[in-house]
C-alpha cells in the first residue's frame, strides 16, 4: 500500500483539472440565460458540435485554372481572401475557411441556408459595363433568321425572330423556348459579327410569364475589373413600376474607374450601357447625360436578401476564376437534432446496460468498475473540451464503444483477482497480484486499438476522425481510470478501512 | 457474486476441424461474393450524390422510382428509412453529382407539389475526389496493417503472431462478405469500422495467447494441446464478458443510434462477433496444427 495518500492526491488533482476543463462546456450547453459575452467566452473554451450534429455545410471548392498564367496556388490564395471577406460580411457564426493542397479551398459553415450560401460563395462576381448596339440589332436578328432558313439542316418550324417576345421596351424570350433559342444561336454563331455578342438578362416575370430579356451588345467591355469601391442594397424607389417592391444595389466606383465612367457616359449619351455580372445583363439603362460621380445601381426583381448578398459580393470583389464544388456534405438542422437525440440515447442506454451488468456480475467490485467508467466518461468529455474538439456523430459512436470496451480492463483485473482468491490467497495479495498480472495484458490489448485510432485520425477524412478521436482518448484515459483509480479505491478499502472480505 | 462461465473445460482443439471447415467455407464464400458482386461502394469512393429527404406525406418507393425514371435514373438506390414511408435516402454514382442533385430536387418539387420535401442531408462527391479518397484510405489501411504486423512481430511469439494475422484477415474478409450480401453501403466510415475490428480482434488474440504462454511455463509436462485448451478455457469467461459488454454498446448504437450511424454499427457488430469467434476457435487451432506438423524442440 505504498503512498496511498499520494495516489489519492493524484486522483483528486486530475478530477479538479477535469472540472475546470469541462465547466465552460457544461455552462454553454445547459445554461439558457447566458449573456452574449459569457456565451462567447465559454465557447472559446468548450467542446463544439460537429456540422453533422448542429446542421451546416461542408464544401470543398476547386478552381478551374485552365487558361491562367498565374500558379494555381496564387489564384487559390486570392480566391480564399475574397471568399473569407464574403463570408465575414455575410455573418456566419464560427466559419471554417482553409486553404488545401491542389489549389482547393475548404469551407465549413454551421447552420446556414444552403442555396443562399452556395450562391454567395460560387458567384464569380465579374462585373462589366458594355454598350448596347441597338442600331444594329434588327439587322443581326434578320441575318440569323435568313441564315437559319437558307442553309438549314436544323429542324426548325419557325424562323428565329418568332421566338422573340416583348418585355417592356426590350426584346426577350419565353423561358420555355430557352433551349431552342440557345441551339439556334449556337448554330448561327458564325454569322454574328465578331465584335458583337448576344447576352440574356436574369429570369424574371413579365405579364404573368417567365421570361429573360435578350440584349445585343458590343463584345468588348468599356469598363471591367476591380472597380467597385462600395455597394449597398436599398429598396427600389416608387417611379419604376416594373421594380416596385423589389430591391436594388447601389454602388460607387473607385476614383480611377469613376473618371473613366464619366468619359464613357459623356461620349455615349442616349445610348444604353449594360451592367453585366458574370455574363448576365443585370440592367441596361439609357445614358441620359454624363455621370461624373461614379455612382450607379443594379435594378431587377431582387428580394431584400438577394440584393444584400449581391452587395456583399460586389464589395468583396470578384473571384479570379470560377470555383467548382468538388465535395459537399450538408446536413439540415432537423437531422442534426435527430442525430444528437439518437446518439445521446444510444450512449445512455449502452452505459446503463453495462453499468447494471457490472453491478450484478461483480457486486460491490462492479460498483468500483462503474465509478471508474463514470470517471472515464467525465475525463473523456473534459479532454474533448480542453482540446476544443468537435463532437460528431461517429464521435458519439466512439464514446458508446469506449463504454463497451472500457470495462474490459476491469473484467481482466477482476477475473484475475477471482482466480487468485480461488487458489487461497488473502484479499490484499489477490488484489495486488490481480492488478499486477492484468496490467500487461490490459496495456497490450488497448494499444492495438489505440494504434488504429491514431492512424484513423491522421489519415481518415471528415467524420471518421471524430470517431478516432473519442475512441483513442477514451481508451487512454481508461488506462488511468480502470487501472490506477480503481486500484486506489480497492487499496483504500482493504488497507485504510481494513475490509478483509472482497465481494467480487 | 455470479459466474456465468465457471471452470469450463471445453476441448476446443479436438474440434478444430469444424472451426477450420466453417471458416474456410465462410472465407471462400466471402471472397467469391467480394470478387463476383463487389462491395456496394458508397459515393465516398465512386463519386456521386446522396440525398436524404423527408416528405410531409407518406410516399411509396415505386412512386419515387417512377420520378427517378423521368430523369433517367431508375437504377438509383432508394432506401426507405423508418416505418412511416416519409423519409428516404436516394443515392447514385454520378459523373456530375452537383447537377444531378439539383435536377433531382427540381423534379421532386414538380412531381409532388402537394407533398413538401425537406432535404435532411445532401452529399455530393466528384468522381475525382472519390478516387483520391480511395487512395488515401488504401494508404491508411496499408499503414495500419503494417504497424499492427510490426507490433505483432515483436510482441507475439512467431507462431501465435502468424496465426493472429491469419485470423485478422479472416475477420476482415468475412465481415466484408456480410456487407456485400446485405448490400450495406461501403463508405469511409465503414472502412473505419473495419480497422477498428482489426484492432479489436488482435486485442482478443493477445489476451488469449498471453494466457497460453503463461500456461506453457506452468504446465511443462502436459501435452501441447492440453495446455492450449486450458489457456483458452481460463480466459473464456473474460472473453465472453468483455465482448458481451462491447456488443451491448454496439447493439445500442445499431438500434437507437439513428440512420446516420447504422451501417457503421452494423459493421462493428458483425466484425466483433467474427473476431471473437476466430480468437477462440482459430488462432490456437492453427498453432496446434503447426505444432503437430513441425514440433518445437523441447528445451
Amino acid at each position: 500500500m505504498r503512498n496511498i495518500g499520494l495516489r489519492i492526491g493524484i486522483v483528486i488533482f486530475v478530477l479538479v483539472l477535469g472540472i475546470f476543463a469541462i465547466y465552460p462546456t457544461i455552462r454553454l450547453y445547459t445554461d439558457k440565460n447566458l449573456s452574449k459575452e459569457s456565451e462567447l467566452e465559454f465557447s472559446k473554451k468548450a467542446m463544439h458540435l460537429g456540422l453533422d450534429l448542429k446542421g451546416g455545410m461542408h464544401l470543398i471548392l476547386e478552381m478551374d485554372t485552365t487558361g491562367f498564367t498565374e500558379s494555381a496556388g496564387d489564384l487559390r490564395d486570392r480566391a480564399y481572401e475574397i471568399i473569407r471577406n464574403r463570408i465575414d460580411e455575410f455573418g456566419v457564426y464560427e466559419p471554417v475557411i482553409e486553404k488545401q493542397s491542389g489549389g482547393r479551398i475548404l469551407v465549413q459553415l454551421p447552420g446556414v441556408d444552403r442555396d443562399r450560401a452556395i450562391s454567395l460563395i460560387e458567384k464569380v462576381a465579374h462585373l462589366e459595363f458594355i454598350l448596347l448596339v441597338d442600331e444594329k440589332a434588327e439587322d443581326i436578328l434578320l441575318q440569323i433568321d435568313n441564315f437559319l432558313q437558307v442553309g438549314d439542316t436544323f429542324a426548325f418550324e419557325e424562323p428565329f425572330t418568332s421566338y422573340i417576345v416583348r418585355v417592356e421596351n426590350d426584346r426577350g424570350i419565353d423561358l420555355r423556348d430557352e433551349d431552342s433559342v440557345l441551339a439556334a444561336l449556337d448554330r448561327a454563331r458564325d454569322i454574328i459579327p465578331g465584335d458583337i455578342q448576344i447576352l440574356f438578362g436574369p429570369k424574371e416575370t413579365y405579364e404573368g410569364r417567365a421570361v429573360k430579356r435578350l440584349y445585343i451588345l458590343k463584345k468588348e467591355a468599356e469598363l471591367t475589373g476591380e472597380v467597385i469601391r462600395d455597394a449597398r442594397h436599398e429598396q427600389a424607389s416608387g417611379q419604376d413600376l416594373q421594380h416596385l417592391g423589389f430591391w436594388q444595389v447601389n454602388f460607387e466606383l473607385k476614383r480611377e474607374a469613376a473618371r473613366k465612367f464619366a468619359t464613357i457616359t459623356g461620349k455615349n449619351v442616349n445610348k444604353r450601357l449594360a451592367i453585366v455580372l458574370d455574363g448576365i445583363v443585370q440592367s441596361a439603362p439609357a445614358i441620359l447625360q454624363r455621370i461624373p460621380g461614379g455612382k450607379a445601381s443594379i435594378t431587377g426583381q431582387f428580394t431584400a436578401e438577394q440584393a444584400r448578398d449581391l452587395a456583399i459580393v460586389l464589395r468583396a470583389g470578384a473571384l479570379p476564376a470560377p470555383l467548382k464544388i468538388v465535395e459537399e456534405r450538408t446536413v439540415g438542422p432537423s437531422l442534426g437534432r435527430d442525430s444528437i437525440k439518437s446518439g445521446v440515447r444510444a450512449v445512455v442506454i449502452a452505459g446503463a446496460v453495462v453499468i447494471v451488468f457490472m453491478l450484478i456480475y461483480y457486486s460491490l467490485s462492479g460498483f468500483v468498475a462503474d465509478i471508474a467508467l463514470f470517471l472515464n466518461l467525465f475525463l473523456l468529455l473534459a479532454i474533448l473540451s480542453a482540446l476544443r474538439a468537435s463532437l460528431t456523430m461517429p464521435g458519439i459512436a466512439g464514446i458508446a464503444l469506449t463504454i463497451g470496451m472500457a470495462v474490459d480492463a476491469n473484467v481482466l483485473i477482476f477475473e484475475r483477482i477471482r482466480e487468485e482468491l480461488n487458489i487461497g490467497k488473502t484479499t490484499r495479495t489477490a488484489i495486488d497480484q490481480g492488478f499486477a498480472r492484468a496490467w500487461i495484458t490490459i496495456f497490450d490489448s488497448n494499444i492495438t486499438t489505440i494504434i488504429i485510432g491514431i492512424i484513423l485520425y491522421i489519415f481518415g477524412s471528415g467524420p471518421i476522425r471524430g470517431f478516432a478521436l473519442t475512441l483513442t482518448i477514451g481508451l487512454i484515459s481508461n488506462l488511468f481510470c480502470a487501472v490506477f483509480v480503481s486500484k486506489v479505491i480497492f487499496n483504500y478499502f482493504t488497507y485504510k478501512l481494513d475490509i478483509r472480505k472482497l465481494r467480487i | 457474486m455470479i459466474e456465468i462461465i465457471k471452470g469450463t473445460n471445453i476441448d476446443f482443439i479436438s474440434k478444430r476441424k469444424y472451426g477450420f471447415i466453417f471458416s474456410s467455407v465462410m472465407v471462400l464464400l466471402s471472397l467469391i461474393l467480394i470478387f463476383a458482386k463487389g462491395p456496394n461502394f458508397g459515393i465516398d469512393f465512386t463519386g456521386g450524390a446522396l440525398l436524404q429527404i423527408r416528405f410531409s406525406e407518406p410516399i411509396s418507393t415505386s412512386d419515387l422510382r417512377g420520378t427517378m425514371g423521368k430523369i433517367g435514373k431508375e437504377n438509383a438506390l432508394i432506401q426507405a428509412l423508418g416505418s412511416e414511408g416519409r423519409e428516404y435516402i436516394i443515392r447514385t454514382a454520378e459523373e456530375n453529382p452537383v447537377e444531378f442533385a439539383k435536377t433531382l430536387k427540381e423534379i421532386l418539387q414538380k412531381d409532388f407539389p402537394q407533398n413538401s420535401q425537406e432535404i435532411l442531408r445532401e452529399e455530393t462527391v466528384e468522381p475525382k475526389i472519390g478516387k483520391e479518397l480511395l487512395v488515401k484510405t488504401m494508404w491508411a489501411i496499408i499503414i495500419a496493417l503494417f504497424l499492427i504486423l510490426l507490433y505483432v512481430s515483436f510482441r507475439f511469439d512467431y507462431r501465435f503472431g502468424t496465426a493472429a494475422v491469419i485470423a485478422l484477415f479472416h475477420d476482415a474478409i468475412i465481415t466484408i462478405g456480410v456487407l456485400v450480401i446485405t448490400q450495406r453501403e461501403f463508405s469511409i466510415v465503414v472502412v473505419g469500422a473495419l480497422l477498428t475490428i482489426i484492432g479489436y480482434s488482435i486485442n482478443d488474440s493477445i489476451v488469449i495467447s498471453d494466457r497460453i504462454r503463461e500456461k506453457f511455463k506452468k504446465m511443462r509436462k502436459e501435452p501441447y494441446n492440453v495446455v492450449l485448451n486450458t489457456g483458452l478455457n481460463e480466459v473464456l469467461s473474460r472473453t465472453v464478458l468483455t465482448v458481451g459488454t462491447t456488443l451491448l454498446a454496439v447493439i445500442a448504437l445499431l438500434i437507437f443510434g439513428g440512420s446516420v450511424i447504422a451501417d457503421f454499427a452494423f459493421t462493428l457488430l458483425i466484425g466483433f462477433i467474427i473476431g471473437t469467434y476466430s480468437s477462440i476457435f482459430i488462432v490456437a487451432s492453427i498453432v496446434s496444427v503447426w505444432e503437430e506438423r513441425f514440433p518445437k524442440k523441447k528445451k
